[in-house]
């Protein structure tokens, strides 16, 4: 039993590193110049907060940092900054998981957009510390829009295809199989 | 295992938040020495590009073809104007090809007469484009040539027509070509007819503005723009585009180069040109006499 749970964890985490790479070869598709301005959601950011409030041992601390960091250097943003963003608010998601269960979909989405408009704020706030270029609001609005409008999205797909659930519902699930 | 989490865990959370600790201190930490130390990052970036970017191409280059497909098969429903146009469009190609076919001649044979000798130093590289940027903020794409092929930072890099952006960021088998559409692009340049040098400054949008023209009047829309050379950065007299009005009556560039499809650059090498050293030399002239006569 508990051999066969570690390699189920191990898969998933293995899975979870495949797909960031595989968002971040869509985000890198050379499929024109303007076209990528209107639709940009940061699909990495997503599968990482659907997957730590559901299964938190799939998606460890490390593994995000490494994943968002090699996003930041592939995306050429300032690399790591983003990266630290993304880990808080993963962080802060893993231990918000359980009460995220009980209160229902509708108030995790709001808390996930809640959290991401603060990394994004968070994240323009740093940028102009460094006296970096500040990208134009309606474009970072833009892609905040799609990010949160993205997330449902993310939360059924990979609740449906992968079974990354809330803890409870599979294991009832497993009870009745077993029953 | 939902039950086993009481004695351990107490143990294990404050070393567990003093790691995440840690490891949020060194992406910031990170992003501060690239912030300081910006070109010693780069290289690093470059060389995990290197790294990464070449092996997802397998798996890049059937969902691209399949994207263009889908696009193309957008353009057969005006596929009717779209054979009008082309139609007018041959109708002139083919009074200028007649012009050209006739400058062609007298070129070659005033060529002849001056015995010039073209530069042969203009050569250039064609690589593929790999990938975009990625990030709807930044206007650069990725080509499967770099150290390995000569290239040097800098050089300009033209689709077939004109100019396309310069290399910024050398990896052993990639580069990276920073578009002239990018927040970041200053290219100087001329604009033909009056001659006048301004600066080519990118704006995140797919026409670039025009800076720094001292004399704005004597420029109109259609007006050629082509680089000048000044800094050294790029030769001089690569096209660019034709001048236009936005909206907002802003001077801005159409760019003739195709940015929509950039799928083979042109990479020119080009030659720095020679620092001069021994400063004192121009200044006087060896000897003190020189400067009272």
């Amino acid at each position: 039993m508990d051999r066969s749970t570690d390699v189920r964890i191990w898969s998933m985490r293995i899975l979870f590193a495949a797909l960031c790479c595989a968002f971040l070869m869509f985000h890198l598709l050379p499929v024109g110049q303007s076209t990528n301005v209107a639709f940009a959601p940061d699909l990495v950011l997503c599968l990482t907060l659907t997957w730590v409030a559901r299964r938190p041992e799939y998606a460890p601390a490390l593994l995000i940092a490494l994943a968002a960091l090699l996003a930041d250097l592939l995306l050429s943003r300032p690399p790591g900054l983003w990266a630290a963003l993304v880990l808080l608010l993963s962080e802060y998601m893993r231990s918000r998981g359980h009460r995220m269960k009980t209160a229902g979909f509708v108030w995790e989405w709001l808390r996930v957009s809640a959290g991401i408009g603060v990394i994004f704020v968070a994240n323009r706030l740093a940028l102009s510390v460094l006296l970096l270029d500040l990208p134009p609001v309606s474009a970072v609005f833009t892609q905040y829009a799609a990010t949160i409008l993205l997330y449902p999205v993310i939360v059924g797909a990979s609740a449906t295809l992968l079974r990354v659930r809330h803890r409870d519902s599979i294991d009832a699930e497993a009870g009745k199989l077993r029953a | 295992m939902a039950n086993g989490r009481t004695n351990s865990e107490d143990y294990f959370l404050p070393i567990r938040r003093l790691l995440i600790g840690i490891l949020v201190f060194v992406l910031i930490f990170l992003t501060i020495i690239w912030r300081i130390d910006s070109p010693r990052v780069e290289r690093f970036r470059m060389a995990v590009i290197d790294r990464v970017v070449p092996n997802f191409e397998w798996a890049m280059a059937p969902v691209t073809a399949t994207m263009k497909i889908v696009r193309d098969f957008q353009s057969y429903q005006r596929i009717y104007e779209q054979n009008q146009e082309l139609r007018r469009e041959l109708q002139q190609m083919k009074a200028w090809k007649e012009a050209a076919l006739q400058l062609e001649l007298k070129n070659a044979r005033l060529l002849d007469l001056n015995n010039v000798r073209l530069d042969p130093e203009l050569t250039y590289v064609t690589g593929v484009v790999l990938a975009d940027s990625g990030s709807p903020f930044r206007k650069s794409v990725l080509l499967n040539v770099g150290q390995r092929d000569g290239l040097r930072e800098g050089w300009a890099a033209m689709d077939g027509i004109g100019l396309v952006g310069r290399i910024s960021g050398l990896g052993q088998e990639t580069a990276r070509v920073l578009l002239l559409t990018d927040n970041t692009s200053r290219v100087p340049v001329t604009i033909q007819p009056s001659g006048q040098t301004a600066i080519l400054t990118g704006n995140n949008s797919p026409t670039p503005v025009i800076d720094f023209i001292e004399k704005p009047e004597l420029v109109r829309a259609g007006d050629r723009v082509v680089t000048s050379g000044d800094g050294g950065v790029f030769p001089p007299d690569l096209l660019v585009g034709q001048l236009a009005e936005d909206r907002q009556g802003q001077i801005v560039v159409r760019l003739s180069a195709d940015f929509e499809r950039l799928a083979f650059l042109r990479i020119l090498r080009s030659e720095a040109p020679s620092p001069i050293e021994e400063r004192y030399d121009i200044i006087d002239f060896g000897t003190p006499g020189a400067n009272g006569g």
